[in-house]
């Protein structure tokens, strides 16, 4: 199955890889937020029909997180860069202006 | 007592409140009635007399006041309990300040001043005590603000009503050929809205003015496209700047709103502030009627209105940006304009539905078509440069955002250098020609040296650094000369920019951007910005003489047209320019240079020197020396004419051929007069600039000259001249 997975606040140049359950799904490389859209990069990701564990890796900043993330409940996340560490959010919908 | 100089001194006392002069005593006792609700809104003191001193980075400190503008916003709708103001000194100097208000009387307020912004030295206060002079009349409604605090002297200022709204934006909703740009909605028509919600017709323009502007709007236009186009932001801000009537490279409170199908990053984007591209941000704003925002969810009980709402929503969403408005989930980051605090439940238009706990639904549920209280303060009450579409990062803290400039100009003014590109080698003084012309249908009077370097205010800024005031040589005292105007008719003038008591401001090698205006009584007539570029150096050697140059001695030479000599200071500017002149024969610094010192000879010059017991000064004359002047001046005006006329600049190569043949007719060199204005008028007939030659009654009023000299004056052929 897939979710919707948006890249939004704090980025700026910067490199980003998500691994879905310890394989790289992503890998973006100057990755910088329009910040009147919040958008940096948007993507669907094939995940497992299951919880997973969502790695976040932006070796720019020196951050690595690990998110668990049920995709029957969040279909879609955000996550931004705020004082240096990863913030996710489950919103509704994923859309931008 | 010491009265408050309002022309002047910022700083001085005004004892208004113990001593009130008279026209500020009546206003108070006939206006002490009831307070009319009301009184929010804009309120200003507005000095309307001509101000010949130049301010800013000026040495002397002295900060004309021009304009004061208060905005008061103690009621009404959405009251900010905030008082704001800003005092402008003639274009540059500003001053900003912000209070926090609480009511201590029917109509009185007080509070601290926690927000200053510009030259805050000349603005030491602290707290603001309010009165409102209520009037059933608008136009008789009176604010008093005592400013007291910070060791200065109290300050009573009273400011007269001018509008209940804070700013004034004009909009335009154009849109892609086969949308329509709808701009309302029924308020009520969705089921899902706050139980208190008025149900009224929601507008674009009302919400606006709900958050305090007033509202000019221009008729919207069809923007062309094909079916199924979608759109690039780069697309977009072309479009704004064939298809928007109100476009200008400049700041201005106006935005456009463009209604389109699809940008082409697809369905999910909504809508977009595009307009992070070129100098003048914030500008253009889009919304795309067919991505997601009109995607309902599923079940949704009216999905039409539910599509309405988004893009109304998406709409003034965009134009929040406009105003330099962040997302509300996003008030920290960057650089805000005072500590702020994120907002991400916020029902504002500022956040987004879906972001929500509860997601759209519940933001609808309260949602009362309003951005946030932090919002509105910044919109109202921010310094106008952070506000203003188009006042981004150029001519930040200075430029022309005070200028008095009318809504329809009579009077245009043209800053020009008069070459194909605007490109200068190293060391090229920079002589900017100025035409200020009546475009209007009347006549108009203006001060006949309303062009002269002091009389005007010209901005100059290198890129990446901050914008400065030239401030030239030469102030001059007379009794202004009124000129009549008349439709079509111009008067010209030019002016050094390169430098002036500030120093070399247009000198190093770089891109620059040069801005002028002219006051015409109450009224600025402000140029479009020139950008013009500096060449590097050729050598080091340039580099080297360059230190010498770009000093002050050699500056005022060049500006006044040569220095006789015997002033220390001004005989090493002398030799700067001579050593010039030898070492560098094919750069242009070396014609401006040959003029500089070639004009001194053509007169007898008088210097006034003191005397050898320093016990009183004596006025020495030096015999003007035709030859010399000749041999100086002729290989510019003469031999190297056409490149004379661009780098002098037409208005000065004229001036000065025409000036340089009467003087040296008058010390009796006739034939090199007669040679000096024949190629004069030989150059300025073989001259174009863009395909536009000179203007024919140039070249026959410099024929009517060269009548004029004796019949004798003929010219004859002369060896090159010396160098």
């Amino acid at each position: 199955m897939q979710i919707h997975l948006a890249l939004q606040d704090g980025f700026d140049g910067d490199d980003v890889v998500l691994r879905v359950a310890g394989s790289e799904a992503y890998r973006g490389e100057n990755i910088t937020t329009r910040t009147q859209i919040s958008h940096a990069a948007d993507m669907q990701l094939e995940v497992p029909d299951h919880p997973f564990t969502l790695e976040v890796d932006v070796p720019t900043r020196g951050v690595r997180e690990s998110l668990q993330i049920d995709p029957h409940e969040h279909a879609n996340v955000t996550l931004s860069l705020r004082d240096g560490r990863v913030v996710a959010e489950f919103p509704e919908q994923i859309g931008f202006v | 007592m010491r009265r408050y100089d309002e022309e002047l001194e910022l700083l001085d006392s005004d004892d208004a409140e113990d001593e009130p002069d008279a026209e500020v005593s009546s206003e108070t006792e006939t206006l002490a009635g009831p307070i009319h609700s009301p009184v929010s809104g804009l309120y200003a003191r507005s000095i309307p007399q001509k101000i010949s001193i130049p301010v800013g980075p000026a040495p002397k400190g002295i900060r004309p006041i021009r304009k004061e503008e208060v905005r008061f916003d103690v009621d009404g709708r959405y009251p900010q309990m905030t008082v704001s103001g800003t005092i402008s000194g003639f274009l540059v100097a500003r001053i900003h300040w912000i209070a926090e208000l609480t009511k201590i009387g029917a109509n009185r307020w007080q509070g601290a001043i926690w927000f200053k912004d510009g030259a805050i030295a000349s603005f030491p206060y602290t707290d603001v005590e309010v009165t409102a002079l209520g009037s059933p009349f608008p136009a008789g409604r009176r604010l008093k603000i005592k400013f007291t605090g910070g060791g200065a002297t109290k300050r009573t200022v009273v400011y007269k009503f001018r509008s209940k709204y804070f700013r004034t934006v004009n909009l335009e909703f154009d849109f892609q050929q086969g949308e329509i740009a709808d701009t309302e909605i029924n308020a009520c028509a969705h089921p899902n809205r706050p139980a208190s919600l008025a149900c009224e017709t929601l507008t674009i323009p009302k919400v606006i003015r709900r958050a305090g502007c007033q509202v000019t709007a221009n008729a919207g236009s069809q923007v062309p496209a094909p079916p199924g186009a979608t759109w690039s932001d780069m697309e977009m801000h072309d479009a704004m700047q064939i298809h928007w009537s109100r476009f200008a490279n400049t700041a201005q409170w106006a935005m456009w709103v463009f209604y389109g199908s699809l940008h082409e990053f697809g369905t999910g984007l909504g809508g977009i502030m595009f307009d992070d591209i070129g100098p003048n941000h914030r500008q253009g704003t889009a919304l795309f009627v067919d991505s997601f925002i009109a995607q309902p969810p599923p079940g949704d009980p009216n999905p039409a209105a539910w599509i309405d709402r988004m893009r109304f929503w998406t709409a003034i969403h965009e134009m929040g940006h406009s105003f330099n408005l962040a997302h509300s989930w996003q008030k920290t980051l960057g650089t805000a304009w005072v500590p702020l605090a994120d907002e991400p439940e916020a029902r504002s238009f500022m956040n987004y539905p879906f972001n929500v706990v509860g997601g759209q639904a519940a933001f609808f549920a309260n949602f009362e078509y309003r951005f946030s209280d932090q919002e509105l303060l910044f919109i109202r009450h921010a310094p106008e440069r952070f506000v203003q579409m188009g006042n981004a990062d150029w001519f930040d803290h200075h430029g022309f955002e005070e200028a008095a400039v009318p809504a329809e100009p009579t009077l245009q003014l043209e800053l020009r250098v008069n070459r194909e590109r605007a490109r200068y080698e190293f060391m090229e003084p920079v002589w900017l020609e100025l035409k200020l012309k009546n475009i209007g249908d009347q006549p108009r009077l203006v001060d006949a040296d309303a062009l002269d370097a002091d009389s005007l205010t010209v901005i100059l800024k290198k890129q990446g650094k901050e914008a400065r005031q030239l401030i030239p040589f030469r102030q001059k005292c007379t009794q202004p000369v009124t000129k009549a105007l008349m439709p079509g008719d111009a008067i010209y003038g030019t002016v050094l920019a390169s430098a002036g008591l500030n120093g070399w401001d247009v000198a190093e090698p770089g891109t620059y951007t040069i801005q002028a205006a002219a006051h015409v009584g109450d009224e600025d007539v402000v140029s479009a910005p020139l950008d013009l570029k500096i060449a590097p150096p050729n050598s080091r050697d340039e580099e080297y003489v360059a230190g010498d140059l770009f000093d002050q001695g050699p500056a005022r030479v060049l500006t006044l047209g040569g220095s006789g000599g015997g002033i220390p200071f001004l005989e090493s500017a002398n030799d700067v320019l001579q050593e010039i002149v030898e070492r560098f024969p094919e750069r242009r610094i070396s014609l401006h240079a040959r003029v500089a010192l070639g004009n001194p000879h053509t007169i007898d010059y008088k210097t006034v020197l003191p005397t050898d017991d320093l016990q009183d000064v004596e006025v020495v004359i030096s015999k003007a020396d035709p030859d010399e002047a000749t041999d100086l001046i002729e290989p510019v005006l003469v031999d190297e004419a056409q490149t004379a006329l661009e780098t002098l600049g037409h208005i000065r190569y004229r001036t000065i051929a025409e000036r340089t043949a009467k003087r040296l007719e008058a010390a009796g060199a006739d034939a090199a007069a007669a040679k000096t204005l024949d190629s004069a008028i030989e150059a300025l007939a073989a001259r174009k600039v863009d395909g536009r030659p000179i203007k024919p009654e140039v070249i026959e009023d410099l024929k009517e000259t060269r009548k004029e000299l004796a019949p004798k004056s003929k010219a004859k052929p002369r060896a090159k001249a010396k160098t």
